[in-house]
């Protein structure tokens, strides 16, 4: 997998993920160490841009297409 | 999104995604689009600048100030980072077929369809990490070399005259190319040319890192290239060749329902 140039990354491979914990989707507080502990091999955590923004986007271009309908 | 969750989830990778979004837009979020993993909430950013992923491109004082860098990291049963990927703009992403495959060594789902190459030095099969890619996406050509008994293929670096195997995919409007991977090369005492050479013998593979285009379609491409590689066995050291093919490849149009 690929790191682009001079883009902030956090910590390396062969470090420990700090351990943290977030409220969910359902509002519940998620320790991410707890949470791996019930699983069975790799985990994957994936940083995501503001959803509402993906929703706006999303909304934009229907808007855009029935413009143009 | 579920659908790359699910995918990792079925090949035995626990999904966690985080964003600065509140709960309850996640919630709603998930709600939409049925996504049963769990979606962390970073409202304040607190984890995302502890990581040193923080988007510092966007102003402080601007209403997406808080975004991290899109990015995954793959972690182990005990925490510690084995992989990772990031990348300066979220058009930009490693498809989870990618992932899959490069970090796992798991065909999650089918490949493109193959091309096959065949001579009497050896056999190639050659194919796309997915048979599909969206724009600003990431797939790989993989070719699957298997050199027949005895035969061997030169690597890199050579002196001049002779003629490395290597691997060209065909750039256009659709696709651009990020790099090309090579196995290293063994070196070889080829008795014959009085010489050692690094070569191949065996099995190799190689991997060309592409990248979809910028503009949004739907639609199939062709995409072509060539394998060259010069032969030798112990009696004989063979022409160069030139093998071309093409493979196919499906263009989708940014979904954004489905935020893939």
């Amino acid at each position: 997998m690929k790191v682009e140039e001079g883009v902030e990354s956090g910590p390396g491979i062969g470090e420990v993920l700090p351990d943290f914990t977030l409220p969910d989707q359902c509002g519940k507080a998620v320790n991410f160490k707890a949470a791996r502990a019930g699983k069975k091999g790799p985990s994957a955590l994936l940083s995501q841009r503001l959803l509402v923004r993906l929703l706006q986007d999303a909304a934009g271009r229907g808007a855009a297409k029935s413009v143009h309908a | 999104m579920q659908q790359n969750l699910s995918t990792l989830e079925k090949s035995g990778i626990a999904p966690f995604a985080i964003s600065p979004d509140p709960p309850e837009l996640l919630a709603a979020f998930a709600r939409k689009y049925d996504i049963t993993s769990p979606l962390l909430s970073d409202a304040d950013s607190a984890v995302i600048r502890e990581y040193g992923i923080l988007n510092e491109d966007v102003a402080s004082d601007h209403a997406h100030y808080g975004i991290p860098r899109p990015g995954t990291y793959l972690v182990d049963e005990k925490g510690r980072i084995f992989d990772k990927s990031f990348f300066v703009s979220h058009r930009e992403r490693e498809s989870i077929n990618n992932m899959l495959q490069e970090s796992f060594q798991v065909q999650a789902g089918e490949h493109g369809a193959e091309a096959v190459l065949e001579t009497p030095e050896l056999k190639a099969r050659l194919y796309f990490s997915s048979p599909t890619i969206r724009r600003e996406q990431r797939v790989i050509v993989t070719a699957q070399i298997e050199l027949n008994e005895g035969m061997h293929v030169y690597g890199q670096p050579l002196p001049a005259g002779y003629v490395p195997v290597s691997l060209e995919v065909e750039e256009s409007e659709d696709l651009a190319l990020v790099e090309i991977v090579y196995p290293p090369a063994q070196p070889l005492h080829f008795a014959l040319l009085y010489e050692t050479l690094p070569a191949y013998s065996g099995e190799l593979t190689l991997k060309v890192h592409c990248l979809g285009g910028s503009e949004d379609k739907e639609g199939d491409i062709a995409v072509r290239g060539t394998l060259h590689y010069q032969a030798c066995d112990e009696k004989e050291c063979y022409l160069p060749q030139t093998l071309s093919f093409e493979l196919p490849l499906h263009f989708l149009s940014h979904d954004w329902e489905g935020l893939d």
